[in-house]
């Protein structure tokens, strides 16, 4: 579960994993490498539906650039 | 118990005790004595029980929770069984090296309340001088690193505000902004007639907020709380009795709200005495509202009672005398007219304001 103020998003399994990844230390390309790797998937094929939820915690205002 | 009933949110009500004097306070008229407020150690019980009745966030309030000396102790128990923890606070009194050190204790969030844009405006409303410090104290929140919500309660002397107060909270560069409308209960009941707004007033207002909310998008979570006098249907208060949250009152009162305890005939249970998850499940106080067997008509047979849960308790026992009555606000109850005189009277001049006190006998 993701918590923030008032709130909360309860994360499916994959979910959970591209959060833990934004660190601030990976970039997108980086974590769309690691999650292929992972689920031994083409990066091209899961890029669309990490960016897709990377946009949705954006949105939220739950995600900020790394500086 | 089915997760239907699971509690997501503990509101801790630390103290009833408070600096300011908000004539639209929610805290019950007959507020309790602080010399019967739970301590540290049983605190410390209630956020451990919490978290194995399944509770994920707290919320830090009161009163005002920075008046507790033990304040840094309890962020640290709340942090120890991993509740995602929020101080709702006035910001006074408070210095930053406090702060800095309920950072430590590992605070996850902030939500610094101010009274309207401008000092004059704030103080008049807060019954102190303290504008210019919540100022400080925002920025505070920013530079050790922790998101800070600005909430700010709405009504008819500041809704012409909304537009300065959202560039307010930009320029304090919160993450996010509550314009939350009084909800008129508790001492807010006492001063309706001097905080209820016309509808043309809310009217503007929500619009401001409307686009405001498009434009920062991704940057600030805009909220704005519509106020239930002007709405067809009333809210899910609570997200439903006895459902999502917990409240426990400084004295130890485990409720379903924070105003369960100004019901008549119903009762609560004390921390001190029982488990949370005891009362939680057992509580005659608890189970007097939940599920659908309590309704009156037109909520039994209404489409809408699984998405309102018939709306307030509290709301329809402190307008109607019934805590059973379907909510006033909803344009259904057989009590509606209650409300509609009640926005006539947002047309009239407004009276003075009552602040909150301990001397009850003045407003009775």
């Amino acid at each position: 579960m993701l918590l923030y103020p008032e709130k909360g998003l309860v994360l499916n399994p994959t979910a959970a994993e591209i959060a833990k990844l934004c660190t601030g230390e990976h970039s997108v390309a980086a974590i769309v490498a690691q999650l292929a790797t992972q689920y031994g998937k083409d990066a091209s094929a899961i890029q669309g539906e990490v960016m897709q939820f990377l946009s949705s915690l954006a949105e939220r205002g739950l995600l900020q650039e790394a500086e | 118990m089915s997760d239907e009933m699971r509690p997501y949110t503990l509101v801790a009500e630390l103290t009833y005790r408070c600096p300011l004097r908000c004539p639209y306070c929610s805290n019950p008229i007959e507020w309790a004595k602080s010399k019967n407020e739970l301590d540290t150690e049983t605190w410390l019980r209630v956020f451990r029980e919490a978290e194995d009745l399944g509770v994920v966030g707290l919320n830090l309030t009161g009163g005002e929770p920075i008046l507790r000396r033990d304040l840094e102790a309890l962020i640290a128990g709340a942090r120890k069984v991993d509740l995602y923890t929020n101080l709702i606070t006035s910001g006074i009194p408070l210095e930053r090296e406090r702060l800095a050190s309920f950072r430590a204790a590992g605070l996850d969030n902030v939500q610094v309340s101010v009274q309207d844009v401008s000092a004059k405006g704030s103080d008049r409303i807060a019954g102190l001088e303290s504008f210019e410090r919540k100022l400080e104290v925002c920025a505070w929140v920013k530079e050790l690193g922790m998101p800070l919500t600005l909430n700010v309660v709405l009504h008819r002397d500041n809704l012409g505000h909304v537009a300065e107060i959202i560039a307010l909270a930009e320029q304090l560069k919160a993450d996010r902004l509550e314009l939350a409308n009084t909800q008129y209960l508790g001492w807010a009941l006492v001063n309706r007639r001097a905080l209820l707004p016309t509808r043309e007033q809310l009217e503007a207002a929500r619009k401001v907020a409307a686009a405001a909310r498009k434009r920062l998008l991704g940057k600030m979570e805009l909220l704005f709380v519509t106020p239930d006098y002007y709405t067809d249907y009333p809210k899910s208060c609570m997200d439903g009795w006895g459902r999502r949250f917990v409240v426990v009152s400084p004295e130890g009162l485990v409720l379903p709200c924070h105003a369960a305890h100004t019901l008549p005939g119903l009762s609560f249970d004390n921390v001190r005495e029982r488990s949370l998850a005891d009362i939680w499940s057992g509580s005659p106080g608890f189970n007097a509202f939940r599920g659908e067997a309590w309704m009156p008509e037109p909520c039994r047979s209404c489409d809408k009672r699984t998405v309102d849960f018939g709306g307030c308790r509290c709301q329809a026992y402190h307008l109607t005398g019934d805590a059973a009555a379907t909510d006033p606000t909803c344009t259904l109850a057989p009590s509606h007219a209650l409300i509609e005189t009640a926005r006539g009277e947002a047309l009239a001049e407004a009276p003075p304001l009552r602040y909150r006190s301990v001397k009850i006998a003045a407003v009775r």
